[in-house]
């Protein structure tokens, strides 16, 4: 019978925890190993390639593991750019400092907005919040163009602020730090204000720390979409000196073909990396604030 | 309570104990600004950074994308009105226009509800195995690697010779006898787009419904395996799914506008402009009329199409997942 084999997923009775290996079980295990293989295996591949010396980056048919590892492919990477203009170090110098400066703009802008949303009592609030709802609905890269116009008009074109300013107000993180904000008890927060604490006061030294979570998802969301971003940089700045590491790959790999095919793995494994470190040391803080991120609609 | 909380709380109460100690109590200045600011300007002043750069940033763009798209505008002339031309011209002459449609729509179809379904059903699967952790970062990892830097990997497997990783082994096997043209060939290159899409496509709505299945009550099964739920299948559709609601509309808003977005992936394969333009989708379209033929008032027309596509779908799911009355 089949209501003897089923287990409901979640529930800690005796039958589950019996060791109950089955056919399906062992499939699933097998099936979701494939997957990870699928998932992971470009990703290392990247780290493999940058890896490898040129005779084995040419060999046929193309090998997936190194024999011999080296780093020359990191250094030709530096090298490749001493005959342009712009040093490699500019290109990483300008993805940290324009990727940080979003980042971290962003994380206090949705934070501000996102509690006095649902915490501060603004007669709009609802309005405001809709309109924020509604916006997530837009494909932001359609954005792309128009804000070109406006950063062309306030004359910051060809500037480090044209990459920055157009893309800290993010609908979606004003979203998450007000679905989390929405639970921190209003009894807590009243304490506060009645011990005579300002409004300032309660928001630095109450909220904030029960909001980190919030925050700390903001800034993986923001670092990650930010850093791997290769279109602003391409079109709102023609200074070479001002653009950032995706551009930098594409210069390379295009000019470069096959020869400097390790210089490019070099510097994609330099671009995901930053990436990764940022997820494992946000991720148990976004798992909370996820958790708070549906939409009642 | 220590001495530093009792000073703020007796300087706060000071304006009111002399309003009652007065027949009739005056507010300074002060006390009226301090009161309206703890009150509504506090509430402003944490709003305002925000809003103006969401007016100015997203509002403003939409709200140009609309004027524009009426009009002839190469940014040197003033903006000349032409009615309906761009969307006559859109529909009847523009060929490439009808490809990048086409590609658009093909993308999101597969990759959408692909991506969506995936999305929740790797997250099911997850949640109850060992090492969740791991499985969550390892499967959500390729959604926020730069797929510019993914390009060498691409490159590789997709090669258009007997050199790519595909091609070797399908050579090897004898499945085919020239090596396939994934780079070139229009049909195989949308192919491959998609394949790389949906490797990259467990984003954010992932993570929601990760947590959201975390955080289920777990009473509720209970009660249901008691009342005779015989199945996983009953405990999905009766359980999980309406309680999850919510969840799944943020998921859908995400997986919608990604899905609609994909452009950068098809110029790291296909290069750009790709092969008679058989790999165009709508983003690369309008950013081709922007920045390479300053023909904004098209370009917005373009942007309003997809606005438009995207708008209506979030508003469709917004009403078939909708929770109003059920709590």
């Amino acid at each position: 019978m089949s209501s003897q084999t089923y287990v409901p997923s979640r529930v800690d009775l005796k039958a589950k925890k019996k060791i109950h290996i089955s056919f399906g079980k062992i499939m699933l295990y097998f099936f979701m190993l494939l997957m990870l293989c699928f998932m992971i295996i470009p990703l290392v591949y990247v780290f493999l390639t940058s890896l490898k010396p040129l005779d084995e980056l040419l060999k046929y048919p193309p090998p997936i593991f190194v024999k011999n590892p080296t780093f020359q492919n990191y250094k030709d990477m530096v090298t490749a750019f001493s005959s342009t203009t712009v040093p490699f170090l500019r290109y990483v110098f300008n993805s940290l400092f324009t990727t940080l400066s979003i980042t971290v703009a962003s994380v206090f802008v949705s934070t501000l907005a996102g509690y006095s949303l649902v915490k501060l009592r603004v007669k709009a609030a609802n309005t405001i919040f809709n309109i924020v709802v509604a916006a997530m609905m837009f494909v932001m890269s359609a954005t792309t163009i128009m804000n070109y116009l406006i950063v062309n008009e306030i004359g910051l074109i060809d500037t480090y602020w044209a990459l920055i300013i157009p893309k800290i107000a993010v609908p979606t993180y004003v979203f998450l730090v007000k679905q989390f904000a929405e639970q921190i008890p209003n009894s807590l927060l009243e304490a506060a204000r009645i011990d005579g604490a300002t409004e300032m006061r309660t928001f630095i030294r109450i909220a904030m720390p029960m909001m980190k979570p919030a925050l700390v998802t903001v800034f993986m969301f923001a670092f990650n979409a930010n850093w791997s971003d290769s279109v602003t940089s391409l079109y709102y700045v023609t200074d070479e000196a001002k653009r950032t590491l995706p551009l930098a790959i594409t210069t390379l790999s295009t000019a470069g073909g096959l020869a400097r095919t390790g210089a490019t793995a070099a510097i994609s494994a330099i671009m995901i990396i930053p990436s990764v470190i940022v997820l494992i040391l946000s991720q148990s803080q976004v798992q909370k604030t996820m958790a708070h991120s549906g939409i009642k609609a | 309570m220590n001495e530093d909380m009792m000073n703020i709380a007796q300087t706060a109460e000071m304006p009111e104990e002399n309003g009652l100690n007065n027949a009739v109590p005056p507010m300074t200045f002060k006390a009226k600004f301090s009161k309206w600011w703890n009150n509504t300007g506090l509430g402003w002043a944490f709003m305002l950074p925000f809003i103006i750069l969401f007016c100015l940033f997203v509002a403003l763009p939409i709200v140009l994308s609309l004027r524009y798209c009426f009009t002839y505008y190469n940014m040197v002339q003033p903006a000349q009105f032409n009615g309906l031309e761009n969307f006559r011209y859109m529909i009847m002459d523009d060929d490439v226009f009808r490809i990048a449609l086409g590609n658009t729509l093909k993308l999101a179809v597969v990759i959408g509800p692909v991506g969506y379904i995936a999305s929740f059903f790797f997250a099911w699967v997850i949640n109850n195995l060992k090492y969740r952790t791991f499985f969550v970062l390892a499967f959500y990892t390729p959604s926020i690697v730069s797929s510019v830097a993914m390009a060498v990997v691409w490159k590789v497997v997709f090669a258009s010779d007997r050199y790519g990783y595909i091609n070797s082994w399908l050579l090897q096997a004898g499945i085919i006898d020239e090596p396939l043209l994934f780079t070139q060939d229009p049909g195989l290159i949308i192919t491959v787009v998609i394949i790389v899409s949906l490797w990259m496509s467990l984003g954010m709505q992932f993570l929601v419904f990760i947590a959201g299945l975390q955080n289920m009550p777990t009473d509720l099964y209970e009660v249901a395996y008691i009342d005779g739920m015989s199945n996983v299948f009953q405990e999905l559709w009766y359980i999980t799914f309406p309680m999850m609601k919510p969840q799944l509309l943020f998921g859908a808003i995400s997986a919608i506008t990604s899905a609609f977005q994909v452009g950068t992936i098809c110029t790291d394969i296909a290069g750009f402009p790709s092969p008679d333009y058989c790999a165009q989708t709508l983003v690369l379209h309008m950013e081709d009329y922007t920045f390479y033929r300053y023909e904004l008032g098209y370009a917005s027309a373009v942007a309003i199409v997809l606005f438009a596509i995207t708008f209506t779908l979030g508003r469709i799911f917004m009403k078939v997942l909708s929770t109003k009355g059920e709590y």
